[in-house]
């Protein structure tokens, strides 16, 4: 073609003059060629998590989000999730530097043990979950949004529906956008091997008969968006979740401990005899629990175009936790459209009321006798996380971009079975078609 | 509750600039400073990890999210 | 200085018209609310003027002031103004040249008058070494001219502000937008607008034209221009050569998703001379070139 006397690059020979004007319009009016072509296309944003802790689980997460706006700005999104999970899961015995514990899986099938030092893990532990999220947004009018959704997602042992509606309100020359949500979760628990009566002896393998429980979930958010200037936003959530229903975990145990801190036999307490350490009690949590969360995050840009993410959340639940969890994040702009982002995560709770990490005998038959609440998972106890990361990625000329991330993950707390080191890995990969 | 008063005041504080034209919105029209969509599937795939992790989970969005691991 | 803004109903809604850029303008809407329409219309002129104060060469006061008065200085430059700069260089390697923000200076030669007197070739030749976009250096947010050199972003502004006015409605409201400055335009509709394409010299209406969302542009001017010896040289200027082209229409309109596009696509096939319409169909966008 005449016009190109002088082609500022290979790349420019091979598209029409038009095309080449289109992009450079699309840079010029500050929308990337991808997003304009985007509209009344899709958008799809896939990745592969790789989750995998020492000695414990493994779990390889695939996801894929298609992303489609419409002619009217309404939004549909369609999201596929798989979760493998393979490994060993801690089945809430003491860590006992002395004693060997024996233990029945959640089957019934297999007695095992646990030698002392070592982390008692449940190995049949094994998962494939699969879950799909449908999302639909859509204006309301030129200052209201709504939005309504519904998820559903299954495992061997649980299945989950649920579905959200909330709207959004702009206001302040959308400036500010409050937002107001209700979503609602019926959860079924479908145990292998049954459902453990709560607060029997593991080794008596006491089922209730009944082949499922139910929980259900009932979410509210109250959410305020706010731009504070050109290069500050910030968003301030109030999140009440009210659960009721089963929330005990059926695989979990409390170790029963002698005055020295040495697991018991179950001939201690008159149950089955399955080999030494074997005096465990099949865990129960309570029937509710409501949950309260304030959720702070703040997004900066500099002058040079870095980002600054931080993100504070204060948790506080009626089963005596609290939590605080700061995220901060450094997305650093480099040449060529990559970036490189620092990420520190840095977690705190306090351990739920019921959680003990062994009870004695005499504490034992208290709590069966009154029907109380007791549960040794490391996950309800004093739990302190710390998380190190870092990701980076390019955004492509193609619009398309792609990004992967580098974690480590460390929990610790007041027991050995808390300590945990995990690794994550993430590559992400996001196209139009 | 000291933690609330410090949001609190930094919150006046805002909201006594003049607002961000729609014109002035270039920085915060970036996929990067908008909060829920600036990393992705991370905040997803973030949350599952914890929830199963850890004692708490929700604020950012709806908590858990189907799932039997907590 | 807020300009004169009327607003009246039309049968589909509202129609609000100022002026800027030595053209009248309007804003069609299809809103039920005359707030909104209001609303509308001055985010619509504010933007108008914002670019015209910011980018016009009449002013003293402006970043185009700073840049043109630099004396082969570096003068820092905002992210918009870095941006135009960035699309003016990608019109110029795709023109092979023709297209030059810096070919304004060869009107202190031309005046296109619809006379006969022709520069001599001689101050033409002079001005041509004041030209030339690939001598202007740039780094990140600053820019430098060889002293004598100047930027106009004429051949630009005018479009770009009506994308820019259109985007920043559209982002306000649902309803149907037309922005319309002096000819150049862009909508935005679920309905489509009928847009006239008016025949630039004899009367008449030249064609009728359904736009839903996409922008119109015109390039070339059928009032001015000089004619000698039975050649009629255009307004629009060769900057390899520092003389007009010739042979070619004497306007070009273009429908391209974006008014910016549209006008350089007008612009690159007005310098094509005649053939203008060849270079248009290599595009495969629609156009109406007027030749008489």
């Amino acid at each position: 073609m005449q016009l190109k006397k002088k082609p500022a690059s290979a790349r420019r020979d091979a598209i029409s003059v038009g095309s080449a004007l289109a992009a450079a319009t699309c840079a010029l009016l500050g929308q990337t060629a991808g997003a304009s072509e985007s509209v009344e296309d899709w958008t799809f944003d896939s990745a592969v998590l790789y989750y995998s802790e020492s000695d414990r689980v493994t779990a390889v997460e695939p996801v894929v989000r298609g992303t489609r706006t419409f002619e009217d700005d309404s939004e549909l999104s369609l999201k596929l999730t798989f979760d493998s999970l393979t490994g060993a899961s801690h089945n809430g015995a003491i860590v006992s530097d002395t004693g060997v514990q024996t233990f029945t899986s959640p089957s019934g099938s297999t007695i095992y043990r646990t030698n002392p030092g070592d982390v008692p893990l449940d190995d049949t532990f094994k998962d494939t979950r699969s879950a799909v999220n449908g999302q639909y947004t859509w204006n309301l009018s030129r200052t209201w949004r709504a939005t309504t959704g519904l998820n559903y997602s299954t495992e061997y042992d649980f299945t989950s529906l649920g579905a959200n509606a909330g709207l959004m309100w702009d206001l302040n020359e959308r400036n500010s956008t409050l937002t107001l949500a209700f979503a609602h979760e019926s959860d079924t628990i479908d145990p292998v091997g049954g459902v453990p009566t709560a607060l029997t002896w593991q080794s008596d393998r006491v089922r209730t008969g009944t082949s499922s429980e139910d929980r259900s979930i009932n979410d509210f958010l109250l959410g305020w968006t706010q731009v504070m200037n050109r290069r500050w936003i910030m968003q301030l959530n109030y999140n009440l979740s009210a659960s009721s229903g089963y929330h005990t975990d059926p695989y979990k145990v409390v170790t029963l401990v002698d005055a020295a801190g040495n697991p018991e036999d179950s001939s201690t307490v008159g149950a089955t005899d399955i080999g030494d350490g074997d005096a465990q009690l099949m865990e129960q949590r309570p029937d509710s629990r409501t949950k309260h969360a304030v959720y702070w995050e703040n997004r900066y840009t500099r002058q040079n175009d870095d980002v600054v993410a931080m993100s504070y959340r204060f948790m506080t639940d009626d089963w005596g936790i609290n939590s605080h969890t700061v995220d901060l994040r450094y997305r650093w702009k480099m040449q060529n459209d990559w970036f490189l982002q620092p990420h520190v995560r840095w977690y705190s709770q306090s351990a739920a009321d019921f959680w003990r990490e062994s009870i004695t005998v005499a504490e034992a038959n208290l709590i069966q006798a009154t029907q109380d609440d007791v549960s040794a998972d490391y996950r309800l106890g004093d739990l302190t996380d710390v998380t190190v990361g870092l990701k980076f990625g390019r955004e492509l000329a193609s619009g398309s971009k792609w990004n992967a991330r580098l974690e480590f993950f460390q929990q610790s707390g007041d027991t050995d079975a808390a300590d945990v080191d995990a690794l994550i890995g993430q590559v992400g990969y996001t196209f139009y078609w | 509750m000291r933690t609330a008063v410090v949001v609190f005041l930094v919150l006046l504080a805002g909201c006594q600039q003049a607002p961000v034209k729609p014109w002035e919105r270039d920085i915060l029209a970036r996929e990067d400073m908008i909060p829920g969509e600036a990393e992705g599937l991370d905040d997803a795939l973030d949350d599952h990890i914890y929830f199963s992790k850890e004692g708490s989970s929700g604020g950012r969005g709806f908590g858990g999210g189907g799932c039997g691991c907590n | 200085m807020q300009q004169q803004r009327q607003i009246e109903a039309i049968s589909q809604g509202w129609a609000g018209r100022f002026s800027a850029m030595a053209s009248p303008c309007e804003l069609l809407c299809r809103s039920d609310s005359q707030d909104e329409a209001r609303r509308l219309l001055d985010l619509v002129a504010d933007e108008a003027a914002r670019i015209e104060t910011k980018f016009s060469r009449y002013r003293d006061d402006n970043v185009m002031h700073r840049i043109n008065a630099s004396q082969g200085e570096w003068v820092a430059v905002d992210e918009e103004t870095s941006r135009l700069l960035d699309y003016a260089d990608t019109c110029f390697q795709l023109s092979g040249g023709r297209f030059d923000v810096t070919s304004g200076v060869l009107r202190k030669a031309w005046t296109f008058d619809c006379s006969d007197r022709l520069p001599d070739a001689e101050t033409v030749q002079a001005l041509l070494a004041d030209v030339g976009w690939s001598r202007v250096e740039r780094r990140p947010g600053a820019v430098r001219l060889a002293p004598g050199m100047e930027l106009d972003f004429g051949g630009i502004g005018k479009e770009y502000a009506v994308d820019r006015a259109l985007g920043l409605a559209a982002a306000m409201t649902g309803a149907d937008l037309l922005v319309n400055f002096g000819g150049d335009l862009a909508a935005r509709g679920g309905q489509p607008w009928q847009v006239g394409l008016e025949s630039a010299g004899a009367n008449g209406v030249q064609g009728q034209f359904s736009l839903t969302r996409g922008a119109l542009a015109t390039s070339g001017d059928s009032r001015r221009y000089l004619l000698r010896d039975g050649v009629r040289y255009s307004h629009v200027l060769d900057p390899t050569s520092g003389w007009p082209v010739t042979g070619g229409p004497h306007s070009v309109t273009v429908a391209a998703s974006h008014c910016t596009q549209a006008g350089m696509l007008a612009t690159l096939a007005l310098l094509q001379g005649a053939g203008a319409e060849d270079f248009l169909r290599q595009q495969g966008v629609r156009y109406w070139c007027q030749w008489e």
